[in-house]
């Protein structure tokens, strides 16, 4: 019984050390398993796919690097997907952290591709005031960005020229750890039609359910597991398929251990009635 | 005069908003597109308060030596160290943003790449941690609705980590044996019935999971799909409602000043 009631209340830091290790192990050996993917990512996949090359996409950075691990690899997927496709970028965000975190990963899969700045893709930076911002660029958005993220005017940008206002964005995609994706949503879909898909923490995805079933929003990743599935479709491994063996087993242990705390707990409990 | 200015700037905004949203063509497109570049260009000085406010309340207590004052002195040298830092790169490179500065130690964006991110970053992980304590030390299925929440956790997680048979098959077994163990424990605090439906539940489903293990990944898929597209949904959209509902009765009464909490605190 004593080793029950010593597993029942364990040191919590036997727990971090354990855990600790189930995360490091996956991620210094290679695991390739090939996910399964869902329909909210198939139809991300699908509606960046189905793209005339030349049309324009929106990518905003509403995340920062306190979920850079989930967000991140969604972003590199989806630029990567762009590019491939011959899409326009425009990155803007509304967390003036986290748009250094967009910048690299479209500079990156730039690079990969040979695109150049202003002529395939701009960073138009932060501006305050999320809602005013995504009501204002339905009527034009030069009210709000007249010039980009170093402060060079966006008419000086080719891609930008015919770029006014949600009629000339073929579709936008929201990184989010928040409430943004949802703001979007209200905003720019509810008032001016605008396409959108959300790319999101797990924990966030939940909320977003009810906007997909009623095709409010096109498609969506949630967490990880839907940047490792967005991946699979790019057949281009990256970082959420290097995250998710070591996601598979931290979940596989916290399983494990409700089990095992639930079980001790149990037997502590009845060994109690019964000496009562 | 103090309280009313601030009552018919709000009636009048809120109102041009309402109308614009319904009639959208001049003039009320453009008086539209003004009053939000005005919102956002409030909303920047803000900001510029909120610092102001930050720097005042960390120099009060760092003078005083308040409980914690050196956590103060660690905001006000990351606050201006940041700000020192983007200026000098402003006037090195002509932008604080210059990817180059991130080559360079005290540049805006190495501050940012080797201070901000990792220091985020690590405050965030660490959640990880204290959700799997938390996980073993207060997740109890002793009663039902906390075995009904438990059970829809461990089944949107195993249609999460189901990247492969092993992980699946491992999770539904752990699951499996979670609803017997629940329903042995009914049984020693003679609740029959459900202590059988339970282990009966727990061994169909532990059964099912080895017998059809080749389906285990899909399956895994679409009940986390069904758990998160239905009953998941369904309390959602409920809560959404609520707040939007909320959401509008509170509009109301700020555009007619009913509302007037944010003028002053009485």
């Amino acid at each position: 019984m004593g080793f029950l009631k010593w597993l029942a209340k364990i040191d919590r830091r036997i727990i971090f050390l354990v855990l600790a290790l189930v995360v490091l192990v996956p991620l210094l050996v290679k695991i390739p398993i090939p996910p399964k993917v869902s329909e909210p990512v198939e139809n991300a996949y699908r509606a960046i796919d189905t793209l005339r090359p030349g049309s324009v996409v929106v990518l905003s950075v509403d995340y920062d690097a306190t979920s850079a691990p989930e967000c991140q690899p969604m972003m590199e997927a989806i630029a990567e997907h762009a590019f491939r496709r011959g899409l326009k970028i425009i990155l803007l965000g509304h967390l003036v952290t986290g748009l250094p975190l967009g910048q690299i990963a479209i500079e990156e899969a730039a690079a990969r591709h040979g695109k150049t700045y202003g002529t395939d893709y701009v960073n138009l930076g932060y501006r305050p005031n999320p809602i005013t911002v995504i009501v204002g660029i339905g009527r034009e958005i030069r009210d709000f960005y007249g010039a980009d993220y170093q402060g060079v005017p966006v008419d000086s940008f080719p891609m930008m020229r015919d770029v006014h206002n949600y009629d000339d964005i073929a579709a936008l995609v929201s990184f989010a750890h928040g409430t943004m994706v949802e703001i979007w949503i209200e905003y720019a879909w509810g008032r001016f039609g605008e396409q959108i898909i959300g790319g999101v923490t797990g924990v966030v995805a939940p909320n977003l359910y009810p906007y997909l079933q009623s095709k409010q929003l096109v498609g969506l990743l949630g967490g990880l597991k839907g940047a490792s599935e967005y991946e699979s479709l790019l057949e281009r491994p990256g970082l959420g398929s290097k995250g998710m063996p070591a996601q598979t087993t931290a979940h596989l242990l916290i399983i494990l251990f409700i089990l095992v705390g639930t079980v001790a707990d149990f037997i502590v409990d009845v060994y109690t009635r019964r000496k009562k | 005069m103090k309280r009313r200015v601030p009552l018919v700037i709000t009636f009048l905004a809120g109102v041009i908003i309402v109308v614009t949203f319904f009639i959208p063509h001049e003039p009320f497109g453009s008086l539209e597109q003004r009053l939000l570049i005005w919102a956002s260009i409030i909303g920047g000085f803000a900001a510029l308060l909120g610092i102001d406010n930050l720097i005042k309340h960390h120099l009060s207590k760092l003078f005083r030596r308040e409980r914690g004052w050196f956590y103060s002195l660690v905001t006000l040298v990351g606050i201006f160290g940041t700000l020192a830092s983007g200026i000098v790169t402003w006037i090195i490179y002509g932008t604080p943003l210059a990817l180059l500065s991130g080559l360079k130690v005290g540049g805006f964006l190495w501050v940012y790449n080797w201070i901000i991110v990792p220091l985020q970053g690590t405050m965030f992980s660490l959640l990880a941690f204290f959700i799997a304590s938390a996980a073993y030390r207060a997740f109890r299925a002793r009663t039902f609705d906390a075995l009904l929440l438990m059970s829809a956790a461990i089944l949107v997680m195993l249609g999460h980590l189901s990247i492969g048979l092993v992980p699946a098959l491992v999770g539904a077994l752990l699951f499996a044996l979670l609803l017997v163990t629940s329903g042995v424990y009914r049984l020693f605090l003679r609740k029959l019935a459900a202590g059988i439906i339970l282990i009966v539940i727990g061994l169909a489903v532990g059964v099912l999971a080895v017998v059809y293990r080749g389906m285990m990944v899909d399956l895994a898929i679409q009940v986390k799909e069904w758990v998160m597209g239905f009953p998941q949904l369904a309390a959602r959209r409920g809560i959404l409602i609520g707040l939007v509902l909320g959401g509008i009765a509170m509009s109301v009464r700020l555009i007619l000043g009913i509302e007037r909490t944010y003028i002053s605190s009485t």
